[in-house]
């Protein structure tokens, strides 16, 4: 495997989890799929949208989000939410990632001190 | 331009299972609406559908169901009940094949004919029982696998590590117990229904009048049933206790010597009867001779068997205690 297409591999895999986490903290309040995703992106997160809308549909089935298609407009659209299972969920990732996060981050600070 | 969008969402959902394809499709669509400007050109659909990227790797994203027959969760399982089951199927049912070939014995029947035929029958049954067993138990783990079935996952401890490693003679190949258990059940099954009388006479050979028949006394078999029974069940122990350990252990190695040892005693004793068979021979004229086997044909047996039981008693010995 080229180094390119290696470090694409990692970077994936490395990206997996924390677009869930992204995904889950965006949704406090309702947006259906297009706007999600440009909301992401402005933020700076990566995500595509053949990534995004099966991930959405992933998390409804696991009871994480829950979803309303609103019709009123001349386009339907289906607005997703996170639910009391995600929001809690949501919470006990967020401390996860913080938590990794400090830990990882004062790893690779001994690493340059040492 | 809509025909486009139409057969895209089409070509992903046709790969997703009917009761979520509905709801995709009325999903992606309004997704890909949402991505197209106003009043769109041709240009602008076809670069947000190779946005989406292949419908058959957004299908994929989309399928919420594992995307293999057997899942690895259950896989382990799966293998374990073929390892075990296919040949234990396969073998009961060739000893039933068999069992009806004998309850169709006919004294005409040629001992040459009588093998062909318990060969053919046994082989059959056996093939068929283990593809049966293999399709049936695959069915079973496809269901138990979509239905959310898991083994009880027990705590892993020291004591489930294999016993021995690859290549250690202490190891006992579970192939050769399971032969080992087939062999012991079609004997006993012979013998047992030898010693109720189900084959009063075996043709040895026989050419227009002049036959070569072996009888034995049925008074005398009768009275062997006892013993035979015990040699049986004491070789399916022994055969048992190896798929069990799969290597020789203390407690394998005191099986195996005591089974041999009662095998050996009783067989003994079993051969010991005297006028246990008759050679009947007729040539088609004069009167017919039966000749009985003599001691000296049943002391060589006794000296086979002694030899092959000396053999087998320090073999267990020697792997158990001496190889390390």
């Amino acid at each position: 495997m080229p180094d390119s297409d290696l470090l694409q591999t990692l970077v994936t895999e490395l990206r997996r989890g924390s677009l869930t986490l992204a995904t889950l903290s965006y949704l406090k309040t309702p947006h259906y799929g297009y706007a999600l995703l440009q909301s992401l992106q402005g933020k700076g997160i990566e995500i595509e949208a053949n990534t995004l809308y099966p991930l959405l549909r992933r998390l409804e089935g696991q009871g994480l989000l829950t979803s309303d298609w609103d019709t009123a407009e001349s386009r339907p659209r289906k607005y997703y939410t996170l639910s009391e299972a995600g929001k809690t969920i949501c919470g006990q990732l967020k401390s996860e990632w913080e938590m990794m996060q400090t830990s990882l981050q004062r790893l690779m600070e001994e690493e340059v001190d040492g | 331009m809509d025909n486009l969008i139409d057969r895209y969402i089409y070509d992903v959902t046709r790969r997703l299972p009917e009761k979520e394809g509905g709801e995709v499709q009325k999903e992606l669509r309004a997704n890909i609406e949402d991505m197209l400007p106003q009043n769109p050109t041709e240009a602008d659909v076809e670069a947000v559908l190779y946005q989406l990227g292949a419908p058959a790797k957004l299908a994929d994203q989309y399928r919420q169901g594992p995307m293999c027959l057997i899942s690895p969760a259950v896989y382990s399982d799966y293998i374990r009940a073929l390892k075990w089951g296919l040949p234990a199927m396969a073998g009961i049912l060739m000893i039933f094949g068999i069992l009806l070939v004998l309850a169709g014995f006919s004294q005409d029947t040629t001992p040459v004919a009588m093998a062909g035929q318990l060969v053919g029958q046994g082989f059959s049954f056996a093939m068929q029982a283990a593809l049966q067993f293999f399709f049936w138990v695959t069915i079973g783990f496809v269901i138990a696998d979509r239905t959310g079935y898991r083994a009880s996952e027990k705590p892993w401890q020291l004591s489930d590590l294999p016993k021995t490693l690859p290549g250690s003679k202490k190891r006992i190949p579970l192939s050769d117990s399971i032969i080992e258990l087939v062999f012991s059940l079609l004997f006993t099954v012979l013998a047992v229904l030898y010693c109720l009388g189900a084959f009063p006479l075996f043709t040895i050979f026989r050419a227009g009048g002049a036959s070569i028949d072996l009888v034995s006394d049925p008074a005398i078999l009768r009275g062997l049933f006892f013993p035979v029974v015990v040699v049986g069940l004491l070789s399916v122990a022994e055969c048992i206790i190896k798929m069990i350990y799969r290597a020789w252990r203390p407690v394998v190695c005191f099986v195996v010597v005591g089974s041999n040892l009662i095998c050996a005693a009783l067989s003994i004793y079993i051969l010991s009867q005297t006028n246990l068979f008759f050679m009947d021979i007729s040539l088609g004229y004069g009167p017919q001779a039966d000749w009985i086997i003599g001691n000296g044909i049943g002391l060589l047996i006794i000296g086979i068997i002694a030899v092959a039981v000396l053999v087998e008693c320090i073999t267990a010995v020697y792997k158990t205690f001496v190889v390390k």
